[in-house]
């Protein structure tokens, strides 16, 4: 996979090595759809930061009778929602939250899964076992159910919708974290990691993290993407970002009852999701071709 | 065979058991008190204490449970918070209209997303393959409820084909719900038949039934669709689990009474009684659906009937 | 001058992909007469398979090019066919043994109906119980129960898998039987097994066959003349003796295969493989195809097309050899 190039001229000093993530990027670079869904990422991003500086927060809420249902104009670039708010400065503000709980919801599924995935594979037998039939029911569960119950039990918000979808995808995760872990721990390095006495902890942070990366990241963008789908799903129905705060489903669910008259309060959330959601997608795909150009081709 | 029918029927007990255990822990955490909801603000705390220990608020998770599931054969499922009257009625009138949608929309969802897979793997590369899979590219990037609002707005506001919601109108009502689920789930269905079949159309036995003599249709159709099959049978049980989310977001969208509206609705007035027996019954339907789903499998695979075969057959070589 | 029942003439096929082009088969001829049995061996990648498929028109639609050459079949040029005939040359009048049985037969379908599925499409006339005789009568002749007919290709074992594939190829009778690598994935012991039933149909039916294989010794067991290919040409054809007999001239490339074998009598320190590897068929050499790896190597090798020296049913396609020397 990667050559070593020795410098011809002094022997025993080796050039830097390629080593396998710059392999990857590299291959990622030559994409010119991952570059355009990175650019597309990038611009998010920036605008989640500097979101007030675009647009001040106060007229994400403030309602403005005039506005009411407003179509777009220069001076509000998307037009009024349903209760008079600029509907631009709310979709630039729900890009935080919105991208805050896809992220966020993703980000702890990953680390539970990783370390989870990793120790289970590791250590094998019964505690294996276990650990894979309770993931199983968990599974077994549709997402929207497991959701539901916590909002009864926890009431709704944006902490609560964080755990409910990042605890539902927390089983899928940690298989496939299991499945890439078992592949390498069969292979005879480990063994002979143990043999010079390299701790338990060292083989698993030295070893087999690194080589499960590419994986783990794969799956980190393809969730990170469906996340930002079902927490606007959940806003969407009323459990996630509460009234006032903006959310990309949010704001389409407001939208709903003004649909008869005016369809400009759902499309521009609708293409900001739809937008998000597509380059991650994408750059997903991208990656996994990058991390693995055997498996091109294939859905 | 029929040990495995057996088998796997008896297996959905417990399965149902623990799944109704982990939703109930769940929704005991709420701070909801029925005894102040049903006595008003201004009842003492003592009245409330009575009423909630009459009603069993108090009792540990475990007799919880027991009295739920004991219940539940009884055909009660208490007594809504709000509307103060027996859970089961509700429950039972709305479950009805959520199968439709359900399974509608299942069928669709594989009527069009299957033969449209097939077709895309067997033309690789083709301005077919290349459309469909951009059009589910899309579909699996949208959410169901931004695909519904656009499809309400075309098809009921702009051209005035179908109503946009309700079920008053007749079977037109269940148009627009259905197909919405159907179209964007069949884009699931669609992305992975197709995977499944350009893998199994690359397998040594199609080549052979192609030395045969058989024809193009004849090969894609029993050998390397009937194969594809068994990954599709799984894949149908994995999508599920998000349909019934889609079954949910659908409801509400296209104001159809059904158990997803109902949850929400009951979830915004604390009604916890009817947000646990709708939840438990979704979770239900979702254990059956996947119980044929199962059944199929075996019945698909001869690999797996023949591990069931009975002991008084030939034993195998 | 005897009919021949399969004739293949100056046939060319490449694998056209938008990076590459791989020349697997470079301008072969042979031909076989009715009952004869063809072994052609080589290496992995000499282009056997590829010539295999290209007779039942297989070969991959969108890569696979047959870019010159004829097969002519009983008279007919197969090429020149619609393919939607072809189905009626396929399985009826020539069949094909593929070479893994593990994957060659479909896992959710009974044996029985695998072999019905040729039965119904070339003698359609047969129904009923009047079909199930016939698969049972069938299934006997390699060696299975005919009461096992109803059972999946996952109850049987290797060795019996390879017997239905065969059972399946041979149902109608085929004229021209192609095999390629049938006792390849099997044990030593399977293989014999195997082989015989092989010899055995042979004779009862009086088909054809050609034979892939790498393994000289299989060919010596069932073949009347033998074709040694490599990189996609045939570098030397004959009958068993001209080809197998140490005391006749041998292309470079054939007598290092037969000194690669090693010695039941003799004792050697080490074994004699021929040097080098198999040349990239996106990038074959120029000249003679086995020159980089040929100890007797020269110039005239390098460029320019390689005459063939032939002297009745021997032929080598090499510098080294004049008609006269065969």
């Amino acid at each position: 996979m990667t050559k070593s190039t020795t410098s011809k001229t002094v022997p025993g000093k080796r050039k830097k090595q390629s080593g396998p993530l710059q392999e990857v990027w590299k291959r990622l670079k030559k994409n010119k759809l991952a570059l355009v869904c990175m650019a597309i990422i990038a611009i998010l991003l920036l605008i989640v930061i500097f979101a007030d500086v675009i647009v001040p927060y106060e007229n994400a809420i403030t309602q403005v009778v005039a506005l009411k249902m407003a179509p777009p104009s220069a001076e509000h670039i998307f037009g009024g929602d349903g209760l008079g708010r600029d509907l631009f400065a709310r979709v630039i503000h729900g890009s935080r939250v919105s991208l805050f709980l896809g992220f966020g919801a993703t980000t702890i599924t990953t680390i539970i899964a990783t370390l989870l995935g990793s120790v289970v594979a590791y250590v094998g037998g019964k505690a294996d076992a276990i650990v894979m039939r309770i993931l199983d029911i968990i599974i077994s569960i549709p997402t929207i159910l497991l959701a539901l119950a916590i909002a009864a039990g926890f009431g709704i918000g944006i902490p609560q919708v964080l755990i409910s979808v990042s605890l539902a995808q927390v089983a899928s995760f940690t298989r496939v974290v299991r499945a890439a872990v078992l592949n390498i721990v069969d292979l005879e390095y480990i063994e002979a990691s143990r043999a010079i006495g390299l701790s338990d902890f060292s083989i698993v942070m030295q070893h087999i993290i690194p080589n499960v990366i590419g994986i783990i990241l794969v799956q980190f963008t393809m969730q990170v993407a469906e996340n930002v789908l079902m927490c606007a799903t959940l806003s969407f129905l009323g459990l996630g970002a509460r009234i006032p705060t903006p959310e990309w489903g949010k704001i389409m669910a407001e939208g709903l009852p003004f649909l008869r008259y005016s369809v400009h309060i759902v499309i521009f959330p609708i293409i900001f999701i739809t937008t998000t959601a597509l380059s991650i997608n994408l750059l997903g795909d991208a990656l996994r071709d990058a991390f693995d150009p055997r498996l091109k081709g294939r859905a | 065979m029929n040990k495995f029918i057996i088998k796997r029927i008896l297996i959905c007990i417990p399965m149902m058991l623990v799944v109704i255990a982990i939703i109930l822990v769940l929704v005991s955490f709420s701070k909801v008190d029925p005894g102040k909801m049903k006595l008003g603000t201004d009842a003492t705390p003592e009245k409330v204490y009575e009423y909630n220990e009459a009603h069993g608020f108090y009792d540990p998770l475990p007799v919880k449970f027991v009295k739920f599931v004991g219940n539940i054969f009884k055909g009660d499922f208490g007594i809504s918070y709000y509307y103060d009257r027996p859970v089961w009625n509700d429950i039972m009138q709305r479950w009805p209209h959520s199968l439709r949608v359900t399974f509608l929309g299942l069928i669709i969802a594989m009527t069009i997303g299957i033969p449209l897979g097939v077709l895309a793997a067997v033309k690789q590369y083709s301005l077919i393959d290349r459309i469909a899979t951009t059009l589910s590219m899309f579909l699996s990037a949208i959410p169901v409820f931004a695909m519904s609002v656009i499809l309400m707005y075309i098809f009921s506001y702009r051209l005035k084909l179908v109503p946009a919601s309700g079920i008053k109108n007749g079977w037109k009502s269940w148009v627009l719900p259905c197909a919405t689920l159907g179209i964007f789930y069949s884009a699931r269905f669609l992305r992975f038949t197709r995977s499944t079949m350009l893998e199994t159309i690359r397998q040594d036995y199609v080549q052979t039934a192609r030395a045969k003599g058989s024809s193009e249709t004849v090969v894609i159709w029993k050998h390397a669709f009937r194969n594809a099959l068994l990954p599709l049978i799984t894949v149908t049980g994995t999508t599920l689990g998000t349909l019934i989310g889609g079954v949910v977001v659908i409801e509400t969208v296209f104001v159809i009474p059904g158990l997803g509206t109902l949850v929400v609705e009951a979830l915004s007035r604390n009604d916890i009684p009817l947000v646990l027996a709708a939840i438990t019954i979704l979770a239900f339907t979702f254990l059956m659906i996947m119980l044929v789903v199962d059944i199929m499998y075996a019945v698909v695979d001869p690999r797996i009937r023949a591990k069931y075969r009975s002991t008084n057959r030939k034993k195998r070589k | 001058m005897k009919n021949k029942l399969l004739e293949i003439k100056d046939l060319t096929i490449q694998y056209v992909t938008d990076e590459e082009t791989v020349y697997a088969v470079n301008n072969i001829s042979f031909s076989l007469e009715a009952g004869q049995a063809f072994g052609l061996v080589g290496e992995t990648g000499a282009g056997k398979t590829t010539t295999a498929l290209s007779i039942l028109r297989l070969l991959p639609k969108f890569t696979g090019k047959i870019t010159n050459g004829e097969i002519i079949f009983e008279g007919r040029d197969l090429l020149k066919l619609p393919v939607s005939e072809m189905g009626t040359v396929r399985g009826d009048q020539i069949s094909m043994i593929f070479q893994d049985p593990m994957t060659s037969l479909n896992p959710v379908l009974s044996v029985r109906s695998q072999i019905a599925e040729v039965l119904k499409l070339h003698r359609g006339e047969l129904k009923g119980d009047a079909q199930t005789e016939e698969i049972g009568h069938i299934l006997e002749r390699v060696g299975i129960p005919a009461l096992r007919m109803n059972e999946y290709p996952h109850q049987f074992s290797g060795g019996m898998k390879q017997r239905v594939v065969i059972a399946i190829a041979i149902a109608c009778s085929p004229k021209l039987l192609l095999a390629d690598e049938p006792t390849t994935a099997l044990d030593v012991t399977i293989q014999a097994q195997v082989l015989n039933i092989m010899k055995e149909l042979r004779r009862d039916l009086n088909s054809s066959m050609i034979l892939i294989t790498h393994d000289l010794g299989v060919v010596a067991s069932i073949c009347d003349s033998v074709g040694i290919m490599y990189a996609g040409e045939i570098v030397e054809i004959g009958t068993l003796e001209d080809v197998y007999s140490p005391d006749k001239p041998h292309h470079p490339y054939t007598a290092g295969l037969f000194k690669s074998i090693p010695s039941m009598t003799e004792k050697t320190k080490r074994l004699s493989p021929i040097n080098g590897l198999m040349p990239d068929p996106t990038e074959l050499p120029k000249g003679c195809k086995f020159n980089p790896r040929c100890p007797n190597c020269t110039d005239k090798c390098k460029e320019g097309e390689i005459l063939v020296a032939s002297k009745g049913t021997h032929s080598i396609r090499c510098v080294l050899y004049k008609n006269t020397d065969l």
